[in-house]
């Protein structure tokens, strides 16, 4: 049984005590919520469906609201839902059209995981975690996608650090916890359809860690009951770290981000081969001096 | 086109990614090129220029076997040169030079010396632009320059006059007396070689004289050929005398024949027993004879002719015969035997002058036993006087030629005074260097710099290349590219770059100007430049 129905159990159990509270017990845990419902029901429907007690006399919890400092990401140069008009916005509209495409076509249900996207690099310092939150941030203004970003960089936890939620506890805290319940760890902020998993603490074990059965079930869940919501993990460098191969065996999709005028071409090339061919990875060229508009009509990422 | 272009702007990106690496290489190359330049000194040239009738100069020292021009007007330079600076004469010059306080072991002395020797140089001189000369093939013109290049230009001039003196004391030698040398020196020959070839005639003649008749025969045959025709000779007076012998014989038998039967004839009754038999044996029996000088008893013909004879013979003797002339038979008419008579005298006559040639000419072959052995000897004699006095004959025409023609030359210098040999351009000391040509190699050096700062920056991105467009990142890789994002640049950031834009472009321009700076020092004049360039802008203004 998976961790999620038991918690659908307990949230059935728990429906009966507190009916009052609860709206829809038998829609609301399957489904993350969406646009169309209202304020009051997102909050219970959230707390419906992450509430995973692990005991039955727990009290009902509802996943911690964090509020994100969008000025200062602003300012440090982040998308936020403000800053959309921006053109730099449009170059990551280009980017997420085939993501998604990918991830939620007719065709993308053949893929294992498709929902799942690893953002990764070749070396450090090439913008994995500017490319992860400005794309979750693009998803979490399209109209019926819910986006959950998770920093897996255990190493370095830039995004975590960027948003400033380093005092909460994080993935690999779940993972570790027994018993954990992932509505703890989980972290809605106020960016509307967009959540956020920190890294947690920092282990060494880590590549061990993404390899248990855990972490195993914990994906496979995350792909089958909420097809509809992006999950995109920021990932360690992939020839600096030999756990994000795990990582992206695990996803169904891995956007490598190469640094233009700087990564050496034999360092992508070797990234490309240490992936595998297993593995759907599509390259976004970062940091070009390039005008976007010289590459119009190349290689549309279609499948 | 446009692949290219996008490619040419690729790599104009990647050159302009290593800038900085491209402008340090450039501006550390001016530096070193154009301070190396400063250090290297001026060198100026010294040049003096000489007349000298080449033909004149050279000839009595160069001259063919025929009196033909040995050398080609290119290479007579080449010549003058190699005769003026031997060895001792470019010691000379070094010693009359500052070049002397420079030397200061044998060994630096040698290397001197070489190397003057290829310093110094003796050109000869392309004729003024002129139709004629044009027309003429581009024959040098008699005039030879002599020049130097040094950075010290005192120097310079004092070699180039020490070596002018060479040259003045060198041909006004051999102007003056080289012919009257070569002059006396055959004259000295010719005498002798004409003593010699009469010597050799008066050889000659005295051998022949020596050996007379034997030596020779009248129409100059050898020995052996003289040997061989007296013996023919012999052979054919042998020949002779037997034919004369012959005939002798046969006219002899005639005779008789014909006065036997003219008797019967003459007499009117004939001699008794005569019979037409008896005529046809007699003249068998001459026949007989006849053929038996030509051929032995064997001969088919004697053999039949002896078997018809005796049957004849027999016939008489059993009475078969028949008188000569039943009737008339025998009355023949008689027959004058004068002419025959005469005939056989003549052959008598040339028998026995044969018989007297054939005895002179046994004598004569006698008489040439003897020399066999020497003979050979005496004609091998003759042949080497021969061959003497031919050799000595040849050379005497060729030295008496020789003779002519330094008359001739000599004649010409006589005629024309002085104008052999003349001092045109005296050296002086030059005020303008003629190297090293600083404005070119400013330029020069400006440009390598360019290249190779270029160069550097191209091989910088090329040592480790990367990826500048998303076209390049979808080829190489082989992997769909999602999109590419424009670097997104913080005020800082931004700030910094223009900072960087601005000393990159100060450097430039200050590079630049270092540049313009360094021709000007080097003697290039800007203004007409500037001119130029501004003239336009006027006419427009204007």
């Amino acid at each position: 049984m998976s961790i999620i129905e038991k918690a659908l159990e307990r949230l059935e159990q728990s429906d009966i005590r507190t009916i009052s509270e609860s709206r829809g017990p038998v829609v609301a845990p399957s489904t993350f919520p969406r646009e169309a419902t209202g304020e009051g029901l997102i909050g219970a429907a959230w707390e419906a469906g992450e509430s995973l007690a692990p005991t039955v006399a727990a009290p009902l919890r509802t996943s911690q609201m964090v509020a994100l400092d969008l000025k200062a990401l602003e300012k440090q140069g982040y998308l936020t839902p403000e800053t959309m008009h921006l053109p730099r916005a449009d170059e990551y509209r280009r980017i997420k059209r085939p993501l998604l495409l990918n991830a939620f076509s007719d065709a993308a249900k053949k893929v294992k995981n498709a929902n799942l996207v690893a953002v990764t690099s070749s070396v450090a310092g090439e913008g994995k975690s500017y490319t992860s939150l400005n794309l979750a941030m693009s998803i979490a203004t399209e109209l019926d996608r819910t986006v959950l970003l998770v920093d897996t960089d255990v190493f370095k936890q830039s995004l975590t650090k960027t948003l400033k939620l380093s005092e909460h506890p994080g993935l690999t805290d779940f993972l570790r916890t027994e018993g954990a319940d992932l509505a703890d760890y989980l972290l809605r902020t106020n960016v509307p359809n967009l959540a956020f998993i920190p890294a947690g603490r920092l282990d060494y074990q880590i590549a061990e860690l993404w390899g248990s059965g855990k972490m195993q079930q914990f994906m496979d869940e995350l792909a089958r009951r909420y097809p509809d919501r992006l999950v995109i993990f920021d990932t360690p460098p992939v020839l600096a770290h030999a756990s994000t191969l795990v990582l992206t065996g695990l996803v169904g999709q891995v956007l490598m981000v190469v640094e233009a005028e700087k990564t050496d071409q034999h360092l992508v090339t070797e990234s490309l081969r240490v992936l595998g061919d297993n593995v759907r990875v599509g390259l976004i060229l970062n940091k070009s001096n390039q005008r976007e508009s010289a590459d119009y009509g190349y290689g549309y990422y279609s499948q | 086109m446009r692949e290219q272009f996008e490619q040419l702007k690729m790599h104009l990106w990647m050159v302009l990614h290593h800038r900085w690496t491209a402008l340090g290489a450039v501006v550390l190359v001016c530096a070193l090129g154009w301070a190396g330049l400063e250090a290297v000194d001026d060198r100026y040239q010294v040049e003096a220029k000489v007349y000298l009738d080449t033909k004149a100069a050279l000839q009595p020292l160069f001259q063919g076997p025929n009196g033909a021009q040995t050398w080609s007007p290119q290479q007579s330079a080449l010549l003058i040169k190699r005769t003026l600076l031997t060895r001792e004469n470019i010691e000379r010059v070094i010693n009359e030079t500052a070049l002397k306080m420079k030397v200061k072991t044998p060994e630096g002395l040698d290397k001197m010396v070489m190397s003057l020797a290829e310093r110094i140089r003796v050109k000869r001189l392309m004729p003024a632009v002129d139709e004629e000369a044009n027309s003429r093939n581009d024959t040098p013109a008699d005039i030879y320059s002599i020049s130097f290049e040094s950075t010290d230009r005192e120097l310079a001039l004092n070699v180039v006059k020490s070596v002018l003196d060479l040259f003045v004391e060198r041909f006004s030698y051999l102007t003056k007396t080289s012919t009257k040398e070569a002059a006396e020196f055959l004259d000295r020959e010719i005498a002798a070689y004409a003593r010699n070839l009469g010597e050799a005639e008066e050889r000659l003649k005295q051998f022949k004289l020596d050996n007379p008749g034997v030596l020779l025969g009248a129409n100059g045959q050898t020995y052996s050929q003289r040997v061989e025709a007296l013996q023919s000779e012999l052979e054919a007076a042998k020949v002779s005398l037997r034919e004369a012998e012959f005939r002798a014989t046969a006219l002899r038998v005639q005779i008789q024949n014909m006065a036997a039967s003219r008797v019967p004839v003459s007499v009117g009754g004939g001699v008794p027993g005569q019979t037409a038999l008896d005529q046809q044996i007699a003249t068998a029996e001459s026949r007989l004879s006849e053929l038996l000088l030509n051929y032995t008893e064997q001969h088919p013909d004697v053999i039949g002719l002896r078997r018809q004879l005796a049957e004849m013979k027999e016939q008489k003797a059993k009475g078969l015969d028949v008188p000569a002339g039943g009737a008339p038979v025998v009355y023949a008419p008689a027959t004058d035997t004068s002419g025959a008579r005469l005939l056989l005298t003549e052959a008598e006559a040339r028998a026995a002058a044969m018989k007297e040639q054939i005895a002179l000419k046994e004598k004569q072959l006698l008489d040439l036993k003897p020399l066999a052995e020497t003979v050979p000897k005496v004609e091998a004699e003759l042949a080497r006087l021969n061959r003497d006095y031919e050799v000595i004959k040849a050379t005497y025409a060729e030295l008496v030629h020789r003779r002519e023609t330094i008359s001739l030359s000599a004649g010409a210098q006589s005629a024309g005074g002085d104008s052999m040999f003349k001092v045109i351009e005296a050296p002086r000391l030059p005020l303008v260097p003629v190297g090293p040509q600083r404005e070119l190699l400013t330029t020069a050096v400006f440009l390598a710099a360019l290249a190779l700062g270029t160069g550097l920056g191209w091989m910088r991105s090329q040592s480790r290349p990367t990826f500048y467009t998303r076209n390049q990142l979808a080829t190489i890789s082989g992997v769909p590219v999602l999109g590419a994002i424009t670097m997104n640049w913080s005020v800082m950031e931004v700030a910094r770059r223009q900072f960087g834009m601005l000393i990159f472009g100060m450097v430039v321009l200050a590079l630049l100007a270092a540049y313009v700076g360094m021709l000007m020092h080097n003697g290039y004049d800007i203004k007409p430049l500037i001119k130029t360039i501004v003239e336009p802008f006027r006419m427009i203004q204007a």
